[in-house]
């Protein structure tokens, strides 16, 4: 009786022991094999070179590129823009149609923000009724906005006083925030979105630090940290390249490549970009009220030498207000280097003996600004205008460049969306009144091209348009750029970007 | 009749030949030689005040298509830069130049300014005592206990880069050694009985100060004078390096050394030369400041 109870006992006590044992060995064999290849650190630090004021995508930095660089990884907007096609394609927006030429539908996929909270048709009514109304830099954009409602939870319908050819571009700027967080003060501190990264904490002139969102609607990022590290110097960014504290550096200038080039660790990589410099003059007041003047002042400079001798191959002379990549871009006559025409336009104007005024830039906000600033003084010395450079924190000059607080300023400028409404469209009316300068004229093609779908047509209207401010010298438009990017080998998937705001979706650090 | 009149009390004279000077007062005559630090510091005054003249320099004009080249390059008009050109081609050697002239004027005015201050506080304080003394000293207690780079930072934040802010914030935090000094030499001299006798002959305070403790006290105030230049000079060149200093249509030695702080792994030259500059000023300065406190005191103690 005992007997067969205990081999059967015995056998399946064997079992047993050998079942664990398999299983223990199998575990042993999974943990061993994964644990073979010991898991890097998904913490990346990056430094771009504009810095970073503020987070707040509905504030008087909008329109600022460091802003964007950041908001782009913790917001995200209805349609995006494929930068190789120039599509507009969907992001929170699955599907869009026009019933009428007047009213756009738009229909939101289900996402939800990093606080838990789903995306809905009514935060997107607020955020575009707030940002219309908010007086910033992108608020020009909607000008012709009728109403804006909510037809469902998730589907949103916009309609325009006139039809509106830059709706889908418009959009790819509105970063989608929950309705309640938006009228916060500390919104610009603690942003909310529903991109792939969230805030964790922002301290301004030190450094953003970011993690990894794992509701993301587009799946959840590789990285687990990302953090943005404020070092406005440039030749510090690159020190700590080298030594491996931030993972990617951009955009280096062209002057300082060469410390860069040919370490093994560090990879360059070049980028078109939609960046380009304006130099504007305040029309408001003396003595740039005088188209003369303004003429004077580009007649006066060599912006062909400057170009070549500063930027090099990073750099381009423009013949168009708009870089020459953009939509609505097109030739103009160019003003060749006369300082002699420059004298006497000037004379003509009244200032045979020159005069004295002052030019305002942002330090350390542009690849080589201040140089290109010191060339453009000495230049306007030799036709007797002394002009003195007025340096200031990223801060300040916002300030003052938006109360027209400046007789000339010069700054680097993002055609973001390539399309010329953004810049032409967005700055040279008399409602934004961002430089003194007013012309009806100019308004007048400047919103039928606005209201064009017909692309072609809207191509000669820009043409026209930027006949009229580059002949009119409401700015000078001296150089577009092409960007350089230095980055660790360290980081894979990395893509540099023309709107110089790349995604961090896809990265993630090897060995 | 048999009265001993001492013919050179303060021994300016030396020991004469009366007998051979040892070795030890042969090391100590060396040490008090003040033409080893003097000569370094005649060339720089040289230049500051020639210099403009022999290498004429334009701040503004630039010459971009020559940036950045090494020194010893030859230009495309023939010259050579010996010192190399900055990031917008201006010449390094103008450069450094123009900068050692405005270092001068920046830290005599400043020397000037805070040494006047000082001395008139630092007399009235001594010699009048009392009330008057234990205001002027708390209020030079008061700027001490700032740091006294940071209190000038911040006061040429406020007015903005210019020359004349520099020297202002500067003279502000520097005059309470000079009031110190001459306060401690007031309180000595105003002691001694040819004063009091002056005040007997009923001398007015204002003659006293001036005529009887000022020239008392020059010879300790000149030495502190020269010792601060250095100091002066460092902490103008700390300004202009944090953008506070010059404005950005003049160049001196830190503003240009803070323009090429992005350089210094491709262009060190830009940096470096006006860094050399000053270092040297400073060390043969403060060797000077150091040799003249050597000869005054032995002249004191003889």
């Amino acid at each position: 009786m005992n007997k067969p109870v205990a081999v059967r006992q015995r056998v399946l006590r064997g079992v047993a022991l050998a079942g664990s044992l398999v299983v223990a060995i199998a575990l042993a064999g999974c943990s061993s094999s994964s644990s073979a290849a010991p898991k890097v650190p998904q913490n990346l630090t990056v430094a771009f070179s504009q810095e970073t004021v503020d987070l707040n995508p509905y504030g008087s930095a909008d329109a600022q590129q460091g802003l964007r660089v950041v908001d782009n990884q913790i917001f995200d907007t209805l349609v995006t823009q494929n930068s190789t096609t120039g599509k507009y394609v969907p992001s929170l927006a699955t599907k869009w149609s026009q019933p009428d030429s007047l009213t756009w539908l738009f229909t939101l996929r289900k996402a939800k923000f990093q606080d838990g909270s789903p995306v809905t048709a009514a935060d997107v009514v607020a955020d575009i009724k707030f940002l219309a109304a908010s007086a910033s830099p992108l608020s020009s954009l909607w000008s012709t906005l009728a109403s804006v409602s909510a037809d469902s939870t998730s589907v949103v319908r916009i309609k325009t006083t006139a039809p509106l050819g830059t709706m889908l571009a418009n959009l790819s700027l509105l970063e989608i925030a929950p309705a309640s967080d938006i009228t916060k003060s500390d919104f610009g501190t603690h942003p909310i979105g529903s991109g792939p990264f969230k805030v964790d904490s922002f301290t301004p002139q030190s450094k953003i630090v970011l993690s990894g969102f794992k509701g993301y609607w587009g799946g959840a990022p590789k990285l687990s940290t990302l953090t943005f590290a404020d070092i406005p110097d440039e030749s510090a960014r690159l020190t700590a390249l080298k030594n491996g504290e931030i993972g990617v550096d951009w955009v280096v200038s062209p002057d300082q490549v060469s410390v860069v080039s040919g370490n093994p660790d560090i990879s360059l990589k070049e980028s078109d970009s939609d960046a380009y410099f304006f130099l504007w003059f305040n029309a408001s007041q003396k003595p740039f009220n005088d188209l003369r003047v303004r003429q004077a002042m580009w007649y006066a400079v060599d912006t062909k030498a400057v170009t070549k001798n500063l930027y090099g191959a990073a750099g381009a002379q423009m013949t168009s207000p708009v870089p020459s990549s953009v939509f609505g871009s097109s030739t103009q006559t160019p003003y060749t280097y006369d300082p002699s025409k420059a004298k006497k336009l000037l004379a003509a104007a009244g200032y045979p003996k020159g005069f004295s005024t002052t030019i305002m830039l942002a330090s350390d906000s542009a690849p080589l600004i201040q140089q290109q600033a010191q060339a453009y003084v000495s230049y306007w010395a030799k036709v007797g205008v002394t002009v003195q450079i007025q340096a200031q924190p990223t801060a300040v000059w916002l300030q003052n460049l938006l109360a027209l607080n400046w007789q000339m300023e010069l700054q680097e400028n993002f055609a973001t969306t390539g399309d010329a409404d953004y810049t032409l469209g967005r700055l040279y009316t008399s409602a934004a009144d961002r430089t003194g300068y007013k012309n009806p004229k100019l308004d007048a093609l400047l919103s039928e091209a606005r209201a064009t779908t017909d692309q072609a047509q809207r191509k000669t209207l820009y043409a026209q348009a930027g006949k009229i401010i580059w002949d009119d010298a409401v700015g000078m438009f001296p150089i577009q750029e092409r960007d350089t990017y230095a980055v660790r080998s360290t980081v894979k998937g990395f893509v540099p970007s023309v709107t110089r705001a790349p995604s961090f979706l896809t990265v993630s650090i090897g060995n | 009749m048999s009265e001993q009149i001492e013919i050179d009390p303060t021994g300016i004279l030396g020991s004469g030949s009366k007998s051979r000077p040892t070795k030890a007062t042969i090391r100590e005559r060396r040490k008090r030689r003040i033409w080893p630090a003097l000569i370094p510091v005649g060339v720089f005054v040289f230049f500051a005040i020639f210099g403009p003249l022999i290498v004429p320099f334009n701040a503004i004009s630039t010459n971009i298509v020559e940036r950045l080249r090494p020194p010893g390059s030859v230009m495309a008009n023939g010259s050579i830069a010996w010192l190399g050109t900055d990031q917008v081609g201006r010449d390094m050697l103008g450069e450094v130049i123009a900068g050692a002239r405005l270092t001068l004027i920046m830290a005599v005015a400043t020397i000037i300014i805070a040494g006047i201050i000082g001395i008139v506080l630092g007399l009235v304080a001594g010699y009048f005592g009392g009330w008057i003394d234990n205001v002027i000293m708390r209020l030079a207690d008061l700027q001490l206990a700032f740091p006294g780079l940071l209190l000038a930072i911040l006061i040429a934040g406020v007015l903005g880069p210019s020359v004349r802010n520099v020297v202002i914030s500067l003279a502000v935090t520097r005059w309470v050694t000079f009031a110190r000094l001459a306060r401690s030499s007031a309180l000595s001299v105003r002691k001694l009985d040819y004063v009091s006798a002056a005040r007997l002959l009923g001398a007015s305070h204002i003659r006293l100060l001036g005529r009887y403790l000022l020239p008392a006290s020059i010879s300790p105030l000149f030495v502190l004078g020269t010792v601060e230049v250095g100091s002066v000079v460092l902490s103008a060149a700390s300004l202009s390096f944090l953008g506070l200093g010059v404005p950005p249509d003049q160049v001196d030695w830190g503003s240009t050394i803070a323009a090429g702080s992005d350089y210094l792994l491709s262009a060190w030259w830009i940096s470096t030369m006006p860094g050399i500059a000053l270092a040297g000023l400073v060390l043969s300065v403060s060797l000077l400041g150091d040799k003249l406190q050597a000869r005054f005191s032995a002249a004191r103690s003889r």
